[in-house]
């Protein structure tokens, strides 16, 4: 009968334990669950983008820069490198709008690609290298 | 019970009278008995404690069990229904705003900006199957095809001279992107007969091949011949712009 009653005791025991562990599982995730839905509008600050400008991945660089101008909140540190994707999107799109007749958005391309170089005089010889290989696409 | 000196009225348990203080000799058996009553209960009392004691870790687990699988079951309900909660709270808000939301999508549209139309449409969790966003789906459609052969010729021919990776694979997916488009379209035209956004379609069309023509050096009639041409052909023809081979 002790025995039973021993064995019983560590069942339950053991039963607790993993129960406790799947209840604490189940806690973190609702918790993590409810906070995320505070920030579903504003994801989408990448640091890769540093590395797409170190790589020259210009085209990556300017795709993953577009999320700021749809309105999603970069950190400060990280602005600069998404103004410099953008320069290099700006540039790839003004071509197409010049040549497609949407002048008027290719202008508006060329004033926001001015600006920015502008703004960020250290990143001169990044814009050079962007402008350079935009040349060589369009030579292409 | 009476005294049996003065016949005065004595309790069963009294030792004396209390009215002549006589020994009281009938209630010495009675104590005896009440003594054993009394010693025998406090056993039975020890014994249950005894007992009660040595389970104690049992049932006081046996309750936090009970209490577990009731809070295991209630997270397990909870985090259900929180899992997709983002979306859904995303997703409500494209309903409760329709006007605002509406006005930014044909905002993007009339800049001819169909990439940020489609992401603004993806990112917010619109759904075109939601009546008051029906009308977008067919230039959504589009707006995705349209968004990845973009996206695939920007990455494809902005690669700088210090980009030393395979191209291969880039070269291969901006071919299928590209013909996807062109495909999509074709099979879209008879719809787009009487669609109210004909003119985004259109235009869309307009800059892709006007893309095709700046960094592709295509006319009206190279651009048709390509895409005229096999699979294989238009990925040595891409190829051959892009590495110069």
């Amino acid at each position: 009968m002790n025995k039973l009653k021993t064995a019983a005791g560590w069942a339950v025991f053991i039963t607790d334990i993993i129960l406790g562990i799947v209840f604490i599982s189940l806690l973190i995730s609702t918790l993590s669950n409810l906070s995320k839905s505070q920030v579903i509008q504003n994801k989408g600050t990448s640091e890769y983008i540093i590395k797409y400008i170190e790589r020259e991945d210009y085209g990556t660089a300017g795709i993953v820069s577009r999320a700021m101008r749809l309105g999603t909140e970069v950190d400060e540190p990280m602005q600069e490198f998404y103004m410099v994707g953008s320069y290099a999107d700006l540039m790839f799109w003004e071509k197409i709008y010049a040549e497609s007749g949407s002048e008027h958005t290719a202008e508006d391309c060329r004033k926001q690609y001015e600006e920015i170089k502008n703004t960020l005089p250290e990143y001169k010889k990044v814009f050079e290298k962007i402008d350079d290989t935009l040349e060589k696409a369009v030579e292409k | 019970m009476k005294c049996r000196n003065c016949g005065a009225e004595v309790g069963l348990l009294d030792k004396v009278c209390p009215y002549c203080g006589s020994d009281n000799i009938e209630s010495a058996g009675h104590r005896a008995k009440l003594d054993t009553y009394k010693k025998k209960s406090k056993e039975t009392v020890e014994k249950a404690d005894r007992k009660f004691n040595s389970n104690k870790p049992l049932i006081a687990g046996s309750i936090i069990l009970v209490f577990l699988i009731t809070g295991v079951i209630t997270m397990s309900f909870l985090e259900d229904k929180t899992e997709y909660m983002d979306l859904d709270i995303a997703h409500s808000e494209t309903l409760r705003n329709v006007e605002s939301f509406k006005g930014r999508l044909n905002g993007y549209l009339e800049a001819g900006d169909y990439i940020s139309f489609h992401d603004f449409f993806e990112g917010h969790h619109i759904y075109e199957t939601d009546p008051e966003y029906e009308e977008y789906k067919l230039i959504l459609t589009l707006s995705g095809e349209y968004r990845y052969a973009m996206n695939s010729m920007e990455q494809l021919l902005m690669y700088g001279e210090g980009y030393t990776s395979d191209k291969e694979s880039d070269i291969r997916m901006c071919r299928l992107y590209i013909s996807s488009f062109y495909t999509r379209y074709g099979f879209a035209e008879d719809d787009l007969e009487e669609y109210k956004y004909r003119g985004y379609a259109e235009d869309m069309k307009h800059k892709l091949d006007t893309a095709m023509k700046v960094y592709f050096g295509l006319d009206d009639k190279g651009l048709a011949d390509y895409l005229a041409s096999s699979e294989n052909e238009q990925a040595l023809f891409i190829e051959e712009v892009v590495l110069g081979e």
